[in-house]
């Protein structure tokens, strides 16, 4: 089983679109997959037209009242399930700050599941916290969507001094372009010129797309509704790109 | 055993669909009979007052059921079935109750779960199958109408569906119609749903329960689930005579062999042979154990032809020996001379096949045909066993207690008598002795108490384990090293590495000998402890009562 999140310090650039997309390609392969929404919005429990609502609230999951077995939901797709959102992890920090390793919390969660899923793909909130550190602990990789802006790259260093700084070293930050609309000078000049090895950024951008933002009205993921379109595609590649890398740790 | 699943409770743990709150809720049947005159989609629309219902168009469906030849899935509650569905070909493994998905594969079934890929399906099949090879069990052809109850987020919450399957043969012709079955499947999270359905299948449409599809199939070729197990268990009773019990345990045993012959000629895995070979020893125990039971003419006739089969079945199953322990081999080097070995097992391929194009030849042979034909015949139509000796006629218990007590008590003398100075050799014929009476109790297990028999026969293992690998590890030893001379003389320009890394595992297995060695006083100990002696006494010592 390999963990995945969707992470990002800020909000609007495409966690959701990535977790949502990618989730249904490694379902549609036959690896039984998992969404968790961390976020209390719920972007991604509606994309999948699942009520964000968990018995027992966030409280009820961190003291292990509820195996998280019993709170997930099948989506309308095979292998496909998700742990829905749930208004309540506002105060996840909170929560997780009263346990003994709060960062261990999340990973211990998830331990169950080991033999049930290929990949869990964490959706998380756009912040940085202790969630977020429970994040980083238990995922075997970020994957960072990133808006072509300068403030972007910075906040990428940001996030690799991070790493360092807490000792993440296993943890493999997976960066990779989203929402890029090529006719704008600075994306162009952005993407091409940033040195893509040096931050392992993957090589497959997402491009801006109407594809993408009419998900909304869909509520589902992209390739179960579109059959050949630029978006599509790229988030084809770019899943074909990650489970190659993962292949190789 | 079809009605065994009929209302079974289900088992509340990783993937149950309900929640631990909800565990009043114990039936979770899913599959019901349809009767014949319904038509699938009036039956579909009966849940409309579900929520909405999308109801597709009728498809195709084609599919093979996988199982290994002793049935390792099905006894582990799950199956494998290969779908053909609008040309697009998977593999799901599915659990028997309630068709919850396991695991699932965008491809044909592998004949080895080895060949799967990475992955939580693979971790789970691999230690569960060994050796085993996945096996085409039957071939269906169903037309599914299927529906979904969608909720007010047109989200959906239960699946529904009607089947209307037939088994195919080979070349494609139907061998069975099976009868209109009716489907649920949760979703999961979403238990009401299922709930309602229960009703309106139960007492709105009134359906019975139906037994799992792959039963249902396999009843139609006339088979059972289960139906091989390589252990014996014949049924006897203390009176029988003792020469009907003998005639029905070498039935049995004619019966696994046979069973065997087709995965064996072909190879279908490695263990087809393997039980081969231990009904054939069986049979050849029984011969010189119960002596005087079978006429002496009868031994004296089919002796050789079971010798016979244990010899040219050896030099096979000694390469399938050494391919299935390869990797066990390649993990105990270091990693750097792992791939040096790769000659040695190109070499046990090579001449694997060989050997078994050889046996598979043999066992062509009208030799073997008529050894298998004039058994048979012997076994089956000789009914007159009671002419067959006079011990023929003795209830079989009485010799049953003889003879293992006789052989227990040598197994105890020649344990007692092994201390650490004794040779290997002492070893190797307590080995032996214990394997006569490990058949023995085989043989004869139905005549005991259950749970007194198991226990002895346990305990035995534990000591059988110990020398087995302790023999084991010495003839793996010395088979490398004649593998070795003969690889020299076969290929000269082999490179060096293979030769010291086969070299490394010699010295490996030596130590791991040494190592067994030390184990025996401590497990010999533990077997002939005096709650076993009493155990044994009480049981085959007709003089101690
Ligand atoms: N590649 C894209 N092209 C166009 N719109 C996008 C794309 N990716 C995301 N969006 C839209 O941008 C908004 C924010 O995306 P989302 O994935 O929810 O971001 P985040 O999870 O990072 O907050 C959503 O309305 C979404 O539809
Ligand atoms: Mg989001």
């Amino acid at each position: 089983m390999k963990i995945l999140a969707t992470y990002n310090i800020k909000g609007g650039v495409g966690k959701t679109a990535a977790a949502v997309n990618l989730s249904w390609m490694a379902a549609s392969e036959g690896y039984p997959t998992l969404v968790w929404d961390l976020d209390p919005q719920g972007a991604a429990s509606f994309y999948f037209r699942i009520k964000p609502k968990l018995k027992g609230g966030s409280k009820g999951l961190i003291k292990g009242k509820h195996e998280l077995d019993v709170l997930i939901k099948g989506t309308d797709f095979e292998n496909l399930d998700l742990l829905p959102a749930d208004f309540s992890y506002r105060h996840l920090d909170l929560l997780l700050d009263d346990q003994k390793k709060p960062t261990r919390q999340l990973g211990k969660l998830l331990k169950p599941l080991e033999t049930d899923y290929d990949y869990i793909i964490l959706d998380c909130p756009p912040s940085i916290s202790l969630v977020s550190e429970a994040v980083f602990q238990a995922a075997d990789a970020l994957l960072v969507p990133m808006i072509p802006t300068t403030l972007s790259l910075r906040t990428l260093q940001q996030l690799l001094r991070f790493q360092k700084q807490k000792e993440l070293e296993s943890l493999r930050i997976m960066p990779f372009f989203s929402m890029v609309d090529r006719r704008k000078k600075l994306h162009q000049q952005i993407v091409d010129e940033l040195p893509k090895q040096y931050f392992n950024v993957l090589e497959t951008e997402i491009p801006y797309s109407s594809d993408v933002e009419q998900m909304g009205l869909h509520r589902a993921p992209l390739g179960s509704y579109v059959t050949k379109s630029r978006s599509k595609i790229a988030y084809d590649s770019l899943w074909q790109e990650i489970h190659q890398r993962l292949q190789g740790f | 055993m079809p009605n065994g699943f009929v209302g079974v409770k289900p088992r509340v743990s990783g993937n149950a669909i309900f929640a631990k709150s909800q565990t009043n809720v114990t039936n979770v049947t899913c599959h019901y009979y349809l009767n014949d005159e319904t038509d699938p989609i009036e039956a579909l629309h009966s849940f409309r007052d579900l929520g909405q219902l999308q109801i597709g168009l009728p498809i195709m469906v084609e599919r093979v059921f996988f199982d290994s030849f002793d049935w390792r899935l099905y006894q582990d509650g799950g199956m494998l079935v290969q779908e053909q569905e609008h040309g697009r070909t998977r593999s799901k493994w599915l659990r028997l109750t309630d068709n919850q998905l396991m695991g699932m594969l965008m491809a044909k079934v592998p004949r080895f779960p080895r060949d799967l890929p990475e992955g939580p399906m693979r971790q789970r099949l691999v230690p569960l199958l060994e050796m085993r090879a996945l096996l085409p069990l039957v071939k269906m052809k169903s037309q599914v109408y299927r529906a979904a109850v969608l909720d007010k987020q047109l989200k959906t919450v239960l699946r529904l569906s009607v089947e209307l399957g037939c088994v195919h043969g080979n070349g494609n012709s139907i061998t069975g119609t099976l009868p209109p079955r009716f489907n649920l499947e949760p979703v999961k999270g979403y238990i009401k749903p299922v709930l309602k359905a229960q009703t309106v299948l139960e007492h709105v449409l009134r359906l019975e329960p139906a037994v799992p599809l792959l039963d249902e199939a396999l009843s139609i070729i006339g088979r059972r689930a289960g139906d091989y197990t390589g252990k014996i268990k014949v049924d006897l009773s203390p009176e029988l005579p003792a020469g009907e019990a003998v005639r029905r345990i070498l039935l049995n045993l004619l019966e696994t062999l046979e069973r065997n012959l087709e995965g064996a000629r072909a190879d279908y895995d490695s263990e087809f042979l393997h039980d081969f070979r231990v009904a054939v020893r069986r049979t050849r125990s029984l011969f010189s154990q119960v002596k005087g039971v079978l006429p002496a003419d009868a031994l004296n006739r089919f002796r050789p032809g079971f010798k016979w089969l244990g010899q040219i079945t050896g030099s096979t199953r000694d390469l399938d020996v050494y391919l299935l322990k390869l990797p066990v081999y390649r993990e105990a080097l270091p990693n750097s001379m792992q791939d040096d070995l790769d000659p040695l097992k190109d070499y046990l391929e090579r001449h694997q096949k060989i050997e078994q194009r050889q046996l598979a030849k043999l066992l062509d042979s009208a030799r073997f045909k008529h050894l298998c034909h004039d058994w048979r015949m012997f076994l089956e139509k000789d009914l007159d066993y009671l002419s067959w000796s006079d011990k023929a006629s003795k209830p079989i218990l009485n010799i049953a207690n003889r003879q293992i007590w006789k052989t227990y008590k040598q197994v105890l003398r020649e344990g007692e008598a092994i201390n650490v100075n004794s040779a290997a050799e002492a070893l190797h014929e307590l080995r032996i002795t214990c394997k006569k009476l490990r058949y023995l109790m085989e043989f004869f297990q139905t005549l005991y108490p259950e749970g007194k028999i198991r226990a002895l026969i346990k305990a035995l293992k534990l000591l059988q384990d110990n020398l087995g690998d302790f023999q084991d590890l010495e003839v793996q030893a010395d088979a490398l090293r004649g593998f070795g001379h003969q690889m020299k003389s076969d290929e000269a320009d082999l490179p060096g590495e293979v030769f010291m890394a086969m070299g490394v595992l010699i010295d490996n297995l030596h130590q791991g000998q040494q190592a067994e060695r030390q184990k025996f006083a401590d497990r010999f100990a533990s077997f002939a402890r005096p709650k076993n002696r009493k155990l044994c006494s009480e049981l085959f010592n007709l003089r101690g009562r």
